[in-house]
């Protein structure tokens, strides 16, 4: 199972990065997707990433569905880490909901980071940004006005991710500028 | 005899799960099945994220891993099932709208019958114990109730299931099913894995010997006709042996309603709860098993209109198959007609329940009264010989007081009369 690494882009490599501080094959623990999708629309903003920035999609949130910020490069990058195995797709339930779409890094792709990734600048770079000054990695808070990077050690500590979340797209498109006629199939 | 085996051969498991087409949508959908991803996605595991709200989170176990090969939404499911990620071995799985859920390994070595029988038993606990977490509450409230166990762990012991072995060659020459079956040497060859065969049949150089627990199809190189016999077969013997366990469930219902209804008049008010409590839990899982039997029959039928177009088609209605679907038809049509009349057991049963309950309360009532009346008259005496009540007082107190006597001694008798047994 799994392809052979060919060789990874900067993009995702440091998605890897971002999966293993938050999750892990052998503990069992997973990453929501939506989750994720804050956290790399974050660390764009912070130009760790290149993805574009106004791609949405509409998603879960929490129970409700909403534009969410998502970019299709980013979807294609998490699709070829999981053809080389180095990031594990899961479904799970929640007590509300019976499917939350999950990601968690595997054994391989943990290996792949020791040997490929570890000590790197961009590793260091990411680590840092999404940790408090205690240390610790900041947990990923889906609030209901926009998700929250928050310290477990001192929940004052809170980053908002402004700008993710979309309560709709702005049609910017002038219908009377459009000529049209009745359509009848 | 013992060191028979069976060349190269398949086993394939069959279970019913009441599945339908929005089920298997969702299922579908969740899975991904229409990305054509080249990894496999983790299902059922044990846990829940208890707060949508955490972006991370912890599962208590890890699920099983499907990696679709085929699929239409709503129709069908054909997956490789992995215990875990970087498991090398994959079962097969096939799932369709109907509910037939077919799990299946193949060897490309020999494994004597007496060793088909444990990996048989040992592929059907797996399978029931990665699927059961992928269906939905519903999906198994309703196997629960039919199967009347009241937790997973035990549905995963109680499902019923069928298999089927196809193999190349058993090492010894077989002309044709019946000169086999008929020989005393080779008559129970094959028992330790099908149990009685009940039916056996050759076609196209297949001999296929259907059993009570497994079918085996001894040929090589099975046209697409023989395998859609074969998993018509399979479906129907898997039904078979569901049906037989809903009618057994049934059975004992049928049973406890009768034991309730024979305790109900000398049951005490707590005894009478209990049963109360028991009958609604039985009226509900009634009304559950009434679904359960409409989503079968329904699978059912479908089935049979495939089933009656391949054997008319092909000109097989000669074959010792065994009764088919029609049957099965029939079977629940009955079983329906026992749930309605069990349902009119029940009402009636809980009629007299209440009446028996209202009755204890009314007696309970009435003795309090009665007991009320005799205190206060008591206290009444007490009270006028402590305050010292000469003759004449003492006479109109007791005048007074023959209201409450007459009306004690009226309460005296009818109590007598009415609850005194």
């Amino acid at each position: 199972m799994g392809n052979e690494i060919k060789g990874l882009d900067q993009d995702q490599k440091n998605i890897l990065i971002v999966y293993s501080l938050y999750s892990n094959q052998k503990l069992r623990t997973y990453l929501q997707y939506t989750a994720a999708c804050a956290l790399f629309f974050y660390l764009t903003k912070k130009e760790f990433f290149k993805y574009n920035l106004n791609e949405l999609l509409v998603y879960d949130y929490k129970e409700a569905r909403k534009y969410i910020w998502e970019s299709k490069k980013f979807m294609q990058d998490i699709n070829i880490l999981r053809d080389y195995d180095l990031l594990i797709r899961a479904r799970s339930r929640s007590r509300t909901s019976r499917d939350v779409n999950a990601h968690q890094c595997s054994t391989k792709g943990f290996e792949y980071i020791d040997l490929h990734l570890k000590n790197t600048k961009q590793h260091d770079g990411i680590k840092a940004t999404l940790s408090c000054n205690c240390g610790l990695v900041l947990n990923i808070k889906l609030s209901d006005k926009n998700p929250v990077l928050i310290c477990s050690n001192s929940s004052h500590k809170k980053k908002n991710i402004d700008g993710f979340l979309h309560e709709g797209i702005e049609d910017k498109t002038d219908e009377k500028a459009l000529n049209y006629q009745p359509f009848f199939l | 005899m013992n060191s028979l085996k069976f060349k190269n051969p398949s086993i394939t498991i069959s279970e019913w799960f009441p599945m339908g087409r929005n089920n298997l949508l969702t299922l579908n959908r969740h899975l991904g099945s229409h990305k054509s991803y080249t990894s496999p996605t983790e299902f059922g595991m044990e846990g829940e994220l208890k707060d949508l709200e955490d972006g991370a989170f912890k599962m208590l176990e890890n699920g099983c891993f499907l990696k679709p090969i085929d699929f239409t939404f709503t129709g069908k499911l054909k997956a490789e099932l992995r215990n875990s990620f970087k498991e090398e071995k994959a079962k097969g799985v096939l799932l369709d709208k109907d509910g037939s859920s077919l799990v299946g390994i193949c060897f490309d070595t020999d494994l004597p019958i007496d060793k088909a029988k444990s990996v048989i038993r040992n592929l059907e606990t797996e399978f029931t114990k990665q699927f059961l977490p992928l269906l939905t509450e519903n999906q198994l409230s309703l196997l629960k109730c039919t199967y009347g166990v009241e937790n997973n762990t035990e549905l995963q012991e109680s499902l019923s299931s069928y298999a089927l072995v196809i193999t190349e060659s058993i090492g010894i020459p077989i002309e044709d099913s019946k000169q086999f079956i008929e020989d005393k040497r080779y008559k129970n060859i094959l028992a330790p894995v099908t149990d009685w065969v009940i039916h056996h049949f050759t076609l196209e150089n297949c001999h296929v010997f259907i059993g009570m627990k497994a079918m085996v199809c001894i040929g090589s190189n099975l046209s697409p006709r023989m395998i859609e016999l074969l998993k018509g077969i399979l479906f129907q013997k898997t039904i078979f042996n569901i049906t037989l366990r809903m009618f057994s469930n049934l059975w004992v219902t049928t049973k406890r309603l009768t034991t309730v209804n024979l305790e109900i008049p000398n049951a005490g008010f707590n005894k009478l709860k209990k049963f109360n409590e028991e009958l609604s839990l039985i009226n509900t899982n009634f009304s559950r098993e009434i679904i359960f039997n409409d989503i079968l029959t329904e699978a059912i039928a479908n089935k049979n209109n495939e089933w009656v177009k391949l054997i008319k088609n092909n000109n097989l209605a000669y074959l010792d198959i065994g009764e088919g679907l029609k049957e099965e038809l029939d079977k629940a049509e009955e079983r329906e007609l026992l749930i309605k009349q069990m349902h009119i057991d029940i009402a009636s049963l809980k009629d007299q329940l209440q009446n028996r309950m209202n009755m204890i309360m009314t007696k309970n009532g009435q003795q309090l009264n009665l007991t009320l009346l005799l205190l206060t008259l008591i206290s009444v005496l007490g009270v006028a010989e402590i305050i010292g009540f000469s003759r004449q007082k003492t006479i109109i107190v007791t005048v007074a007081l023959i209201p409450f006597l007459i009306f004690t001694v009226r309460s005296f008798i009818y109590y007598k009369k009415n609850f005194s047994h």
